[in-house]
């Protein structure tokens, strides 16, 4: 019995094993601990990672709508026949949910346990860091290139960050590139294990707040900085600096894009770059949050190439690299 | 209506109305594939798939009017909370009967009877609000715990007034106002210190309520600075008050003349 179970459990997908453990633990917390009070699932990603799970919901259902029925098809059953409507949905429900429930359950656990486990913050030693790099604080170097319409391009690449996940995944999910989603799906996941356990081992409040009475320039922009600002601040969990995941996961998914995407890798690198500058300067990160960022980035990539390479059961890593080299590799001419 | 400050409610508001309605279309098409089918492909035209079809399309029906019940329910309440906050109190009470028709809340019972607790109609106002705490184990929100706070410290009933009061202080909304309340509950007992120490972290708050300038004005003449009492006075001399507060700004003045 119990063998039959590991098999079981070691030929499921890793992201669904992943996300039942975690919704055990969570539970199991919750139900002998007492440590939750409050479930806070109002993260920004969870909630974009479900945009793109919505628009293919919308794009599969246009399609039933559209979809013709055979005269064969008149001879199915109705509960055959409602089995094959719903299928199609059902898919895009297997394949989303666990990475959505992953997500949240991350949220949960950095929500609770946050200043749980390391009490103090790490300001300080975040900041003598940088000033023992740059000299000073970035952001008080970035001061006297404050301008209002820097501030509100700085805020729309910061927000757009929001976006780069979900658009990824659907490109790869809507090219039917089913292997290459899931490894960049994992990856992102393992990135963001990562960066939630480091911000509940080093919790940091960041420079905007932590040098708030030293600064003598105002970040106000002339159209958008301040409704991204509000949005941050509400929708955001306080003390995640240490990495910068706003530039680690654009990072992360430039490394899939070299892999599958190559002409992408350049201009997506530019927007990393951008990212950073923008983090720096609207004071949410210290210098060292973003350096660090690209040493997690890289971690995660090859941290969860190898977890699903040794999973049993799972081909992904496999699946990908040789969906990779058939876009790489020029066709060959057929033999006369 | 957008407003960007309640984000995380706005989110949860546009998630759940999206799933609703996601889950509606589904139905919708399944509706329709069904209907198509049993139309033009003569082999699927059976007692079983004619039931099915007509179950789904009930289904549809039923989950399409409960979902716009449901809907029609929020928005009429939130144009409610938006006239009872902009002192249109007839009007706000029956947007939020419609609301209460089309969707019936433990909330939607509690906004009607603040309304009709705020129009003088106290004893169905207060059965409605005990109502919507019974659907609700005996819990309030805090709109109905402040405004029900105020109605029994209007009629004097401090010992009600204050435990619904400090509740609704919970609220960030209510808290500026329970405060101002408590402080002048104090001043109306003599309590000086106690008012002044409820005011203190607020000495640097403008002045543009004529509650807050009684409240800063009794602590002034408390202190002995009569002129600058006079002057918070002198500035709500013309603002139209309800008899309970004219009352209070007259004993002040009798004081100040002393």
């Amino acid at each position: 019995m119990f063998q039959k179970i590991r098999s079981f459990i070691l030929h499921c997908r890793l992201e669904d094993v992943m996300a039942a453990g975690f919704s055990a633990t969570l539970l199991a917390f919750f139900l002998t601990k007492r440590v939750f009070h409050a479930f806070e699932m109002n993260g920004h990603d969870v909630v974009f990672l479900l945009l793109p799970a919505g628009v293919l919901g919308l794009k599969c259902l246009f399609e039933l709508l559209f979809a013709t029925d055979t005269e064969a098809g008149g001879n199915v059953g109705m509960g055959k026949y409602l089995a094959s409507f719903f299928q199609p949905l059902l898919r895009i429900f297997r394949d989303w949910f666990p990475f959505i429930l992953l997500s949240s359950c991350y949220y949960a656990l950095y929500t609770n346990l946050l200043l749980r486990v390391n009490p103090h913050t790490a300001d300080a030693a975040l900041s003598r860091i940088d000033a023992a790099l740059l000299g000073d604080q970035a952001s008080f170097l970035l001061e006297p290139w404050i301008n209002p319409w820097v501030t509100d391009f700085f805020s729309l690449v910061y927000f757009s960050y929001v976006f780069s996940l979900p658009i990824v995944a659907l490109y790869f999910y809507l090219g039917k590139q089913q292997p290459v989603f899931r490894r960049v799906m994992m990856g992102y996941l393992t990135l963001m294990l990562l960066g939630i356990t480091s911000y509940i081992l080093v919790p940091a409040i960041g420079p905007g707040t932590y040098f708030e009475a030293r600064f003598t320039h105002d970040l106000h922009g002339h159209a958008i900085s301040r409704g991204v600002d509000y949005i941050i601040w509400n929708g955001r969990v306080a003390h995640d600096c240490f990495p910068s995941l706003h530039v680690g996961i654009p990072f992360l998914l430039s490394l899939y894009l070299r892999d599958y995407r190559k002409k992408a890798f350049i201009p997506v690198l530019a927007y990393v770059v951008l990212m950073g500058c923008a983090t720096v300067y609207l004071r949410y990160h210290y210098f060292i949050d973003v350096i660090a960022a690209f040493i997690y980035a890289p971690i995660a990539y090859w941290l969860n190439d190898f977890l699903l390479s040794r999973w049993p059961g799972e081909r992904i890593v496999f699946a990908a690299t040789r969906a990779a080299e058939q876009k790489i590799r020029p066709p060959q001419p057929e033999a006369h | 209506m957008f407003n960007i400050a309640n984000y995380t409610e706005n989110t949860k508001l546009v998630l759940f109305e999206s799933s609703k309605y996601f889950v509606l279309l589904v139905i919708c098409i399944l509706a329709i594939r069904l209907w198509r089918r049993w139309l033009k492909i003569p082999a699927s035209r059976n007692a079983g798939s004619f039931s099915g079809t007509l179950a789904v399309t009930g289904l549809a029906l039923v989950v399409g009017t409960l979902s716009m019940c449901q809907s029609l329910g929020s928005l009429y309440s939130y144009y409610g909370m938006q006239a009872f906050q902009n002192g249109r109190l007839p009007q706000a009470l029956a947007l939020f009967q419609t609301a209460d028709q089309n969707w019936r809340t433990a909330d939607t019972l509690g906004q009607k009877g603040v309304c009709l607790l705020m129009l003088g109609d106290t004893d169905r106002g207060l059965a409605l609000i005990s109502q919507a705490r019974a659907r609700r184990k005996d819990k309030g929100t805090p709109f109905e715990d402040f405004y029900e706070g105020i109605y029994y410290f209007v009629k004097g009933d401090v010992n009600r007034a204050v435990p619904l009061l400090e509740v609704a202080s919970t609220d960030d909304t209510y808290r500026w106002d329970v405060i101002k309340t408590f402080a002048v509950i104090n001043l109306d007992a003599n309590h000086i210190g106690d008012a002044a120490g409820l005011m203190q972290p607020f000495q640097q708050v403008e002045v543009t309520e004529f509650d807050h300038a009684y409240i800063l004005a009794s602590l002034k003449l408390a202190e002995g600075k009569k002129a600058e009492a006079r002057a918070l006075l002198d500035k709500y001399s013309e603002a139209p008050l309800t008899p309970a507060w004219q009352g209070r700004f007259e004993k002040l003045r009798a004081k100040l003349q002393e």
